[in-house]
């Protein structure tokens, strides 16, 4: 009774405690938003975008689940295994995101989705960083998980994966602003994007990886299945495994293990995950296997971005047969849904880009940077005279006497400065030098809707170019 | 905080009569999160004083008072000089340095019959081990705490009042404190490369840190107490705006001071047997307290020195009126006053440096090394902005700082700023308090690297 009395004669005091309580846990929340690291398309590995996405996803439109590192994020292509096999899929990756972490990805996309497949990509079963239980950074788990919605999932993540590495914080994980405070003084426009459309904008979590590896001496061979012995895998590794083929049975879900073509791994890892893949009865895509390798086409030089990760052309060539796989494993597609059509557009973009970044003769590539949402920077130096030469914002500025071109590149608040003189040439672009070396010419191609720059070149004395 | 809030919510919610049995059971609980192993030797020793409390009670012999107080100094005195520095140190109870002076006032005021034992041992208890005051003082005397056990009702004032003052003790710690500490620790850790100015900021940051630290771990600790109706003794009184010496030990660790002062200095004989006896009691004074602050050598040379500095100054302070007469300056009192803190303060600042260095002979090289290497120019260059401390760092220390000294005048000038702040209009007052938290959540130094929860002082 006597609880209750006071509570009377103080519950005008309590109320407004409670409702600063609230203010101030708003307040918080807001400004870890603002405050929190933040990958968005114009990031290699755009984690952020990503997970906003798929929390965006109308419910339960998923027809694939694809889970992985950054070979995932880069690896398929989703929006040509809709337009071509109808299976909508989306992919809930960020770079170096180990199995445990998928797992819990896992669970979270269980919520409001429920797939009939779910592809994960093994990278990251396999030592990655040695000294690390899971494999992977603690960066990479703290930004895996920072945009988890707040829930059990997401604590029981923070509980786990932060027990197998010592350099993480959990508390830092769950109330970010004591994590990321200190980036006041790093803050940028980029920050406050994050209450913008613009932070989902995602190919459905699949993320083209520009260029090719025609100029660079990189050597790969797709491995025989018989060569190779089989190891075992870490017993943690091992445990989270097998927690997604339980997760997966207990939804009837269709798990299938893939490996996309790199050269992180090689005929040892794929002799264990085969054994893996057999003690459950999965199936196992591993298309390093030459057999696997050959069957789609792949040609290392042109369909790699980088040693490690497939371009555009490479993560079509995946999807079209992750299609077929599908298709054996007597997975069915769903309905046709919007949300997929509406990113053609954005796709299209994507592909545009990725020509350029692969185009090596400078006429055509002066001529596909025509495009009016690019804006171009050419500056020259040498025989040619010094000069900056800037399209931007439907303007043409040509400066030949040294001076600095600056200004506002469009659609966002990114400052340029360029200029070509006895001193040297630059283009810089929201504080980063974009041009190094001492070339003659140099190209730099800001996408508006993007919001970033997507290719640097340069031009050898032969004309050609080559892609920075 | 939230061990605070369940204290709070559960101290109202029992009858008033039994509501320091929840104090009681918050500040064990608050010992044993600090380490429990410590738990054992704090139990002992408040065991040994009730007891020796309820002797001293019936017998008053001067050789039992000094066998008690012996055999209570010897956890602090191992504390201090061996254990702290082996493994035993996690046996080392959480706070000696202050509730053994605390113990040692008790049982001297039981037997000069300024106050009566307490006769129950879990009051007596919670007496000493009160878990705003544990770890760093202030340093209670027993009548003030007598309303530990009254059982106050719930007065929202109060508890508003209460959080305001550990909202600024929070902003002490995090923007002032803890910030400074980058840059002093920067110097400090390598005095070869910074010497001259760079000694003389760090002083001056030095003498900053350890005000704002303390008196952070005061103002929450003050704070907590008020929330639950509970008020603890000042610590601090702006002390630098000390215009001498002694002036300054009434402003600065004002509990201790008075501990000092009742039962060293007076006992002593204080003034009372000639000047040479005076000044004796003085240096022995200091002496204790330069020891209470730590084994080391420099912290004897410090205690001495603040001796040495006020004796200094009562010889002298005639010489140095007779100096104002002659150029002048005797009728400008302001201009006077403000000298005289700037001395004082440069002092108390010279002194802090020995203080704070790892030993007597480097502390005494820093201070050598402010006279003798001259580099005046790295006030205006960009010499001061370090790796780790950079030009954003500097604007938040000094807007801070601004605010803490603009604050100070105010409350010299006996303006209350929570009275003021509680008079503004309910929204005015939340987007304050909204602001305060905001700010130190963002701009505040903590997280990885930092030690938020380590006070200098609680290392004393």
């Amino acid at each position: 009774m006597q609880v209750f009395r006071s509570f009377r004669e103080h519950r005008s005091f309590a109320l407004r405690v409670a409702l600063f309580v609230f203010l101030l846990v708003s307040g918080l929340n807001i400004l870890s938003l603002i405050l929190m690291p933040k990958e968005f398309i114009n990031s290699g590995y755009p984690g952020t975008s990503s997970m906003l996405g798929f929390y965006d996803l109308p419910e339960d439109s998923l027809d694939v689940l694809i889970l992985g590192s950054s070979h995932a994020i880069t690896g398929v292509d989703t929006q040509k295994l809709y337009d071509d096999h109808g299976y909508k899929s989306y992919t809930l990756g960020c770079s170096e995101q180990n199995i445990a972490v998928s797992y819990f990805y896992l669970k979270e996309a269980l919520k409001t989705q429920h797939p009939k497949a779910v592809i994960l990509e093994t990278l990251m079963a396999f030592p990655f960083r040695d000294d690390k239980i899971l494999y992977s950074s603690a960066a990479s788990s703290e930004k895996a998980l920072n945009y988890m919605k707040p829930g059990m999932n997401r604590l029981r993540a923070v509980y786990e994966i932060s027990k197998y590495d010592s350099e993480l914080d959990p508390l830092g994980m769950i109330l970010h602003f004591l994590q990321y405070h200190e980036r006041w003084d790093n803050l940028s426009e980029k920050d406050i994007l994050i209450f913008d459309d613009y932070a989902y904008l995602t190919l459905h979590g699949y993320n083209v990886k520009y260029g090719n590896l025609l100029k660079e001496e990189q050597k790969y061979r797709p491995f025989d299945k018989e060569s190779g012995r089989t190891g075992e895998l870490s017993p943690v590794i091992r445990g989270y495994l097998s927690k997604i083929v339980d997760l997966c049975r207990k939804n009837n879900m269709e798990l299938i293990l893939l490996k996309t073509p790199s050269n992180k791994t090689g005929a040892d890892e794929y002799r264990t995950m085969s054994a893996f893949a057999r003690e459950n009865s999965l199936y196992y895509l591993d298309l390093n296997e030459a057999e696997a390798y050959g069957r789609i086409g792949f040609d290392y030089k042109n369909d790699m971005g980088n040693v490690g990760h497939v371009n555009f052309t490479g993560a079509q060539k995946i999807a079209d047969r992750i299609g077929e796989v599908l298709k054996e494993s007597g997975v069915t597609p769903g309905s046709p849904d919007r949300d997929w059509e509406e990113t053609e557009g954005l796709y299209k973009i994507c592909r545009e880009n990725f020509m350029i970044s692969i185009e090596d003769s400078k006429a055509e590539y002066l001529s596909m940077a025509e495009n009016r949402r690019y804006s171009l920077f050419i500056v020259t130096s040498g025989e040619e005279g010094n000069s900056v030469y800037l399209r931007c914002d439907h303007k043409e500025v040509l400066c030949r006497d040294g001076t600095t071109v600056m200004g506002t590149l469009p659609g966002s608040q990114k400052e340029y400065e360029a200029y070509s003189n006895e001193e040297g040439m630059s283009v810089m672009i929201d504080g980063d030098e974009k041009i190094t070396g001492d070339k003659k010419w140099y190209a730099v191609i800001y996408d508006e809707v993007l919001r970033d720059v997507f290719d640097v070149v340069y031009s050898d004395e032969d004309g050609r170019l080559t892609h920075m | 905080m939230i061990f605070l809030i369940a204290a709070l919510g559960l101290y109202y919610l029992f009858p008033p009569g039994k509501r320091w049995v929840v104090l009681l059971g918050f500040s064990i609980f608050f010992y044993c999160s600090c380490g429990v192993r410590t738990l054992p030797l704090f139990i002992a020793m408040t065991a040994v004083s009730y007891f020796g409390s309820l002797l001293l009670c019936r017998n008053k012999s001067r050789e039992l008072f000094f066998i008690l107080i012996l055999l209570l100094l010897l956890p602090m005195l191992l504390t201090k000089t061996l254990v702290r520095f082996t493994e035993l140190s996690v046996f080392a109870p959480v706070g000696v340095s202050f509730f053994t002076l605390q113990i040692i006032a008790y049982l001297s005021d039981v037997r000069s019959n300024k106050t009566a034992p307490e006769r129950n041992f879990l009051k007596y208890l919670l007496f000493i081990g009160f878990f705003p005051q544990l770890l760093q003082g202030p340093i209670p005397r027993y009548g003030l705490m007598e309303d530990l056990y009254k059982g106050h009702t719930f007065d929202e004032d109060k508890v508003i009042k209460g959080f305001m003052l550990i909202a600024w003790g929070f902003f002490l710690k995090l923007m002032i404190a803890d910030r400074a500490g980058i840059f002093v620790d920067m110097v400090y850790s390598d005095i070869d490369r910074y010497g001259g100015t760079y000694i003389f900021i760090a002083g001056i940051l030095y003498s900053i840190q350890l005000y704002t630290d303390f008196s952070s771990c005061v103002c929450i600790a003050k704070g907590s107490g008020e929330m639950f109706g509970i008020t603890l003794s000042d610590n601090f009184n702006r002390p630098y705006f000390s215009d001498s010496i002694k002036d300054f030990w009434r402003r600065w660790h004002i509990s201790l001071s008075m501990f000092l002062r009742d039962y060293i200095y007076i006992p002593l004989g204080g003034s009372r047997a000639g000047k040479l006896r005076k000044y004796v009691n003085i240096m022995i004074t200091f002496l204790v307290s330069g020891i209470w602050h730590g084994g080391g050598l420099n912290y004897i040379f410090w205690g001495m020195l603040h001796g040495t500095y006020e004796i200094l100054q009562e010889l002298l302070g005639g010489l140095w009126k007779k100096a104002g007469v002659i150029t002048g300056f005797d009728g400008h009192r302001r201009l006077v006053r403000l000298l005289n803190i700037l001395i004082t303060g440069f002092c108390v600042m010279t002194a802090w440096i020995i203080f704070r260095a790892e030993s007597l002979s480097k502390g005494l090289n820093m201070v050598l090394s402010m006279f003798t290497r001259v580099n005046p120019w790295i006030l205006f260059n960009d010499s001061l902005i370090l790796d780790g401390f950079e030009m954003a760092d500097w604007n938040i220390l000094a807007l801070s700082v601004m605010i803490l000294i603009m604050v100070s005048i105010l409350q010299e000038k006996g303006v209350s700023i929570r009275d003021r702040i509680l008079s503004y209009p309910l929204l005015l007052r939340g987007a304050l308090y909204m602001a305060v938290i905001l700010i130190c959540v963002v701009f505040g130094e903590y997280g990885e690297g930092f030690e938020t929860g380590s006070y200098i002082y609680a290392g004393f």
